[in-house]
């Protein structure tokens, strides 16, 4: 699996389209945290809908399939996202921390559509196994808190143990994606069936942290 | 302040559940060690020109350790068993290469290297003395051959005063005469060369000979990255009594050290100190450094011009200058992970960013912290950074996680900041703490 520096390098090789679909993917991923989480959060913050985040990474997609998506639309869906993510400096449970995690990929992925890409990607990316990290944390919290598991996990030292396992898959989907995206020809944009895919590791990873 | 006063002001300042869970914690595991190694990070950020030396400042074999600074020892073997102080020639075996000097009023001429004259050939030292002529000047009154010593003038001299020693231009000299002397003498040593031309002087050559990451970059990029010395001053071209306001550009890549002197004595005009730091962003440590993976700031440069000209009007220590270096670094670092974070520091995702003077060494160091319960950082620590433990006290902000480590290790904290504004509890502690906070407040 990528260490960091490699994820770097190779997300320095992908189109700016690309690096929007993968952002999008990370954030598709663990989405589902988030809005399980949502209404425990809204109520402590008055967050705004969290349907907000999820138009909002619907209208990313786009960007990344190639659509033309105006400026005013992004802006506008920026606004509405950032109204519905936690603020982890208020609200500083756990919870929260994980949520943020699991939803400010979102805003990376729009950030994405804007800048090379690449940057915001690997800032989607760390989001995404941030939030399942803590999620593993939450749910088994014999969990030892003065290891650094993403690093362990990169290069394949915590691989067994089954309470790492969402972390562990998190990290697998997000290297075959990357994979895809970097076999894909250079002018190509990813489909809708793509998409899907990473809908479904997002149902998948709720169901390993027994969420769903 | 002291460390002990400092660790005191920070727990009368924390909020009693600070306090409860420091006690819980320190009872449960004894005492409560900072999650770091600082064996391994010492870094020499400056090098003090110590009372009764020259005014010299001398590069060693890695200019960027700057670990001794000394003025006229045995610039060869980097001390000088005799106390002497000696200026040397790079010259070597037979050749047509040579200088010579005098003392003023005396007709002795010390030659250094000479093969061939035989009015030059007495006295062939490869190092000329003149450390003991206290109150005579040493001029170098003529050279000759190729190779690298050279003067442009008669009226260059290599002089020494009462309490300052210079390789200085004669007071009809132009500057391109005490940079023929300074690049020839100094070839080996790197001695900073003098001036009292405003343009200062420039000593590229010599110090790149002792900056081997300097030159390995230069030859990477094909770009000369040298070192300047500029406005340099004497108060008095007669005595010699002193420089002052001198600041030193390392230029390479941004890379700059600033010198300044300090505490001159008004009767006998010796220099009783002098600093020159290197800046970075980080306190340099000897291993990151000869690594090559030290990363050359630009960034804090400029105010840090625009500050020492108020420091320069008192007399500046190296706390001081450490200080003011807090400062700038914890803006630069802040700013720097700032810009990692992305879109999380938007919702409260912080980190802090200290500067501490540990006790051990007295040097600075940079510390970060990060209030999150869980994971690595997500931001790149640069070598020699301490990260300190966010699990010793969870929850807390940033800040106060510097506050007490900094307690804890019974460091010095010298400068804090937080990738957002620091909150009003913070700065309270800070401020009654005298901690000056680089970053802005809520």
């Amino acid at each position: 699996m990528r260490t960091d520096e490699q994820l770097r390098r190779d997300l320095a090789k992908l189109q700016k389209q690309k690096c929007v679909a993968f952002a999008c993917a990370c954030a598709e991923h663990v989405l589902p945290i988030y809005e399980k989480h949502f209404e425990i959060l809204s109520n402590r913050q008055q967050l705004a809908s969290s349907t907000n985040v999820r138009s909002t990474l619907e209208l990313i997609w786009r960007c990344a399939f190639g659509e033309e998506v105006s400026s005013t639309e992004l802006e506008s869906a920026d606004a509405a996202s950032s109204a519905a993510i936690p603020r982890i400096d208020v609200d500083q449970s756990v919870e929260a921390e994980m949520s943020m995690a699991a939803s400010v990929g979102v805003l990376e992925a729009l950030d994405a559509t804007k800048s090379d890409g690449a940057g915001a990607a690997e800032r989607a990316s760390s989001n995404a196994l941030k939030a399942i990290m803590v999620a593993c944390y939450i749910k088994n919290p014999h969990l030892p808190q003065d290891i650094d598991p993403i690093p362990l996990i990169a290069s394949g030292k915590l691989n067994a143990q089954p309470e790492w396992e969402p972390l562990v898959h998190e990290f697998e989907v997000q290297n075959t994606q990357l994979d895809e995206l970097l076999h894909l020809s250079s002018n190509a944009y990813v489909t809708a069936e793509w998409k899907s895919h990473h809908l479904m590791h997002g149902i998948l990873l709720l169901k390993k942290l027994g969420w769903d | 302040m002291t460390n002990r006063f400092y660790k005191a002001c920070a727990l009368s300042h924390l909020s009693c559940l600070a306090l409860g869970v420091l006690l819980i914690t320190t009872l449960a595991h004894g005492s409560i060690e900072p999650a770091i190694d600082t064996s391994a990070a010492i870094p020499a950020a400056f090098i003090d020109i110590t009372p009764n030396a020259s005014t010299w400042a001398y590069a060693d074999e890695f200019f960027w350790r700057l670990s001794k600074g000394y003025c006229g020892g045995d610039p060869v073997n980097n001390s000088d068993p005799s106390g002497l102080d000696y200026i040397t020639s790079d010259t070597s075996g037979t050749g047509q290469h040579g200088a010579r000097f005098h003392r003023s009023g005396d007709a002795v001429y010390y030659v250094v290297e000479d093969g061939t004259s035989s009015d030059w050939s007495r006295n062939v030292l490869r190092k000329v003395r003149i450390g003991t002529w206290s109150g005579e000047n040493i001029q170098l009154d003529s050279a000759y051959g190729g190779g690298n010593i050279s003067m442009a003038g008669a009226q260059s001299a290599a002089e020494r005063g009462d309490s300052n020693t210079a390789i200085k231009s004669g007071s009809d000299s132009a500057i391109n005469d005490q940079l023929s002397i300074s690049g020839a003498e100094s070839h080996e040593s790197g001695y900073l060369a003098a001036s009292k031309a405003a343009t200062g002087v420039e000593v590229e050559q010599s110090l790149m000979e002792k900056a081997p990451v300097l030159r390995d970059l230069r030859e990477g990029s094909g770009i000369w990255n040298g070192v300047k010395l500029f406005a340099y001053s004497f108060e008095n071209t007669v005595t010699l009594n002193a420089f002052k306001n001198q600041d030193m550009t390392w230029s390479a890549y941004g890379y700059r050290a600033v010198s300044f002197n300090e505490a001159v004595d008004t009767v006998s005009g010796d220099v009783t100190r002098a600093g020159i730091g290197v800046f970075t962003s980080l306190a340099p440590s000897s291993s990151s450094v000869l690594t090559g993976s030290f990363r050359l700031a630009e960034a804090p440069l400029a105010p840090l011009q625009t500050g020492l000209p108020v420091l320069g009007n008192v007399s500046v220590t190296r706390e001081a200058y450490q200080e003011a270096w807090a400062q700038l670094a914890v803006k630069e670092r802040v700013g720097e992970i700032q810009a990692q974070l992305g879109r999380s520091a938007s919702f409260g995702e912080t980190y802090g960013v200290g500067v501490v003077r540990l006790p051990a060494d007295s040097n600075v160091h940079v510390v970060i912290s990060h209030a999150s319960r869980y994971g690595l950082p997500r931001v790149t620590l640069q070598d020699g950074e301490l990260l300190i433990a966010r699990k010793i006290f969870p929850r807390f902000h940033a800040e106060k996680e510097i506050i007490l480590w900094s307690g804890q290790a019974d460091a010095e904290l010298l400068s804090t900041g937080a990738t957002r504004p620091v909150c009003p509890s913070c700065t309270r502690a800070l401020q009654s703490m005298d901690v000056p906070i680089a970053t802005p407040i809520k």
